[in-house]
């Protein structure tokens, strides 16, 4: 069976158009013609074409601007420009101009049916390539998280591995690097992975409400518990438990919370009756448990409970190699969410993402692409996309054996960042007049970054 | 029961037209009448390239002529606005289509069994069409789309199961 084949067919001449649209329909295309460029302009803005045959003289717009306009659309759109007098110089100015084709009217059936033909061949190749494409971003993939780098996988196999097994599961790495959805990921893949997944963040609540959110109370057992409640613990019975910011619990929850990992059972607040759950624990954080427990913060024998298996996520600094494919992964998700249809990102706003620190990790470079995506206006992500802070390049920072003409530069460049290039401003800062400072510019080559619109 | 109208238009064979059309009948297992209009096309002619516009005659079968399928047959040598030559166009799905003999003598050293093969394959090829077929990837169906007469002698004469299928679909909605 023929794949799903879109032409469309611009050309003035009502004739043309019904005659070459009834043979495109015969050969199993899909097919629609407009007579103007400017309506061609609004049909490649709607949808998806395969191919657009377009006259090259038509009153208004002509067929070149027509398909210099459609590539602005969609470079990726092959144009076959139809002619009805053969030259050479409007043969070369076709295909200066990025036209796939050019074929003068009336065509020799051979010769269109050959070429639409190849033009068929090459859609099915592009499509073969982006399912191959897909296939391995999935090699890169585990369950919802996103890596080739060799830490990375690593992880993904350790997953696997201890995913079915009861121990609990310690997992560190700075703030933004995914903690939450490796321990999803773990969950999935167990055989609990039909039972609850609950999580509790200990850092954003005091003792005594992490304690009734942990283990829930009965009623009466504080002034404001009118009724029973059961806690997290109960709620994720068959199922995994997430602590998250485990380093902040305090040393009363730390006890119980300990009694609960040696004896799997637990008591409500102000409960009398020890209650049973089958729960398998991962509890995350993103301080050094280990100092912690040296400084006393946290209880060594907890520590050795929760640390049967670690799994330490590498910041995003550290694995580099991930960043495209995660810009990647969220620039279809967030195309998806916004109904937008944006390509890629310009090889200089990638440059810029691949130089910047991301000291939120995953998270910043996800909201950092869900931002471009939507302020986005045509289909690449360019730099005055990306959010200000991210364009400023770092700056080499002091050294010791820095020159002091090094020094002047680096310096001259913050104060001029931090007034957006506000001369009279930035002179008055450094202390120099107007000419001084333009000399300067001048001098150490400091480039204007462009700013955001 | 009268389901296709074979419309023999201006000075052709019609001898060649007659066995053509009983052995499509007797595969489709359908009944064909065959009717005559004697006047030359001359309104579909288009002097600049000495030859007859295809689609200017389906538009005069379409307004005058009342069956619900008709296939005309010329020997006049038959193009598009956008093609130098065809075989024969039809409506895809519709009501008229037409089929020439001229070009069909190519190459055929004089041997009327080559075109009378030619002329079968091209007649079912746009009955095809009339019934919303669409050309066929396969070398021997005869939806295979033919550019020239070469590839009319190499596809077969007959209908690959899927065209067939849909075909005889067709077919049934239509009782």
């Amino acid at each position: 069976m023929k794949r799903k084949v879109r032409i469309l067919v611009v050309d003035d001449e009502e004739s043309m158009r019904d005659s070459l649209s009834e043979w495109l329909r015969e050969d199993g295309y899909e097919v629609e013609s407009v007579e103007s460029g400017e309506e061609a302009i609004e049909k490649v803005k709607k949808s998806k074409w395969t191919a657009a045959l377009v006259d090259l003289k038509m009153p208004g717009m002509d067929g070149i601007e027509t398909m210099r306009e459609i590539k602005k659309l969609d470079k990726d759109l092959p144009v076959i420009i139809i002619t009805a007098y053969a030259t050479v110089d409007t043969a070369v100015t076709a295909m200066k101009e990025g036209a796939y084709d050019y074929i003068v009217k009336p065509f020799n059936p051979e010769e269109i049916s050959m070429m639409l033909g190849k033009l068929v061949e090459r859609q099915s190749l592009l499509l073969e390539n982006i399912y191959l494409r897909k296939q391995l971003m999935r090699a890169y993939q585990f369950e919802d998280l996103v890596g080739k780098n060799k830490k990375m996988q690593e992880i993904f196999e350790l997953i696997k591995t201890v995913a079915d097994s009861k121990s609990t599961i310690l997992i560190q790495g700075e703030t933004g690097t995914g903690k939450e959805l490796i321990a999803r990921a773990i969950h999935n893949t167990s055989s609990r992975r039909k039972g609850p997944f609950v999580t509790l963040s200990c850092a954003a609540l005091p003792a005594s409400l992490l304690e009734a959110e942990l283990f829930g109370y009965e009623k009466g057992a504080f002034t404001d518990a009118k009724t029973t409640k059961r806690g997290k613990l109960e709620l994720a019975h068959g199922g995994t438990l997430f602590l998250d910011e485990i380093g902040d619990i305090s040393p009363k929850t730390q006890v119980d919370l300990l009694r609960f990992l040696q004896e799997r059972e637990f008591r409500r607040l102000g409960g009398e009756e020890n209650i049973k759950v089958d729960v398998r624990v991962v509890a995350a954080t993103n301080k050094n448990l280990k100092t912690l427990v040296e400084q006393g913060k946290f209880r060594e024998d907890l520590f050795y409970r929760l640390n049967v298996i670690t799994i330490d996520v590498p910041p995003l600094r550290e694995r580099k190699e991930d960043i495209p494919l995660l810009v990647s992964h969220f620039l279809e998700k967030y195309n998806i969410e916004n109904k937008k249809s944006i390509e890629r990102v310009s090889e200089d706003a990638m440059e810029l993402i691949l130089s910047y620190h991301w000291p939120g990790n995953v998270r910043e470079l996800e909201n950092c692409i869900e931002r471009a995506v939507v302020i986005c206006k045509g289909n690449l992500i360019k730099p005055s996309d990306l959010p200000d802070y991210i364009r400023v390049p770092v700056s080499p920072s002091y050294k010791e054996d820095m020159t002091l003409e090094e020094l002047e530069k680096i310096h001259i460049e913050k104060i001029l960042t931090k007034y957006k290039f506000n001369i009279q401003k930035s002179s008055e800062v450094l202390g120099i007049d107007r000419a001084t400072l333009y000399r300067k510019i001048k001098k150490y080559n400091i480039k204007m970054l462009k700013s955001a619109t | 029961m009268e389901e296709i109208e074979i419309l023999i238009i201006g000075d052709v064979d019609l001898e060649m037209v007659e066995r053509a059309v009983k052995k499509m009948e007797n595969l489709l297992k359908i009944k064909a009448r065959i009717d005559f209009c004697k006047e030359n096309p001359d309104y579909a002619y288009n002097k600049g390239r000495g030859q007859y516009i295809s689609g200017e005659i389906i538009k005069r079968i379409n307004s005058e002529r009342d069956s619900q399928k008709v296939l005309g047959i010329v020997d006049l040598d038959l193009c598009t606005p956008v093609l130098t030559y065809v075989f024969g166009e039809a409506q895809l799905d519709g009501k008229a289509g037409v089929v020439s003999l001229y070009r069909l003598r190519e190459g055929s050293y004089g041997e009327p069994e080559i075109v009378f093969e030619r002329f079968y394959k091209e007649l079912l090829h746009e009955l095809g069409h009339l019934f919303g077929l669409t050309h066929c990837s396969l070398k021997n169906c005869v939806m295979n789309f033919s550019a020239n007469v070469k590839q009319i002698d190499l596809k077969g004469e007959q209908f690959c199961e899927a065209c067939l299928d849909k075909l005889k679909s067709k077919l049934r909605e239509r009782k």
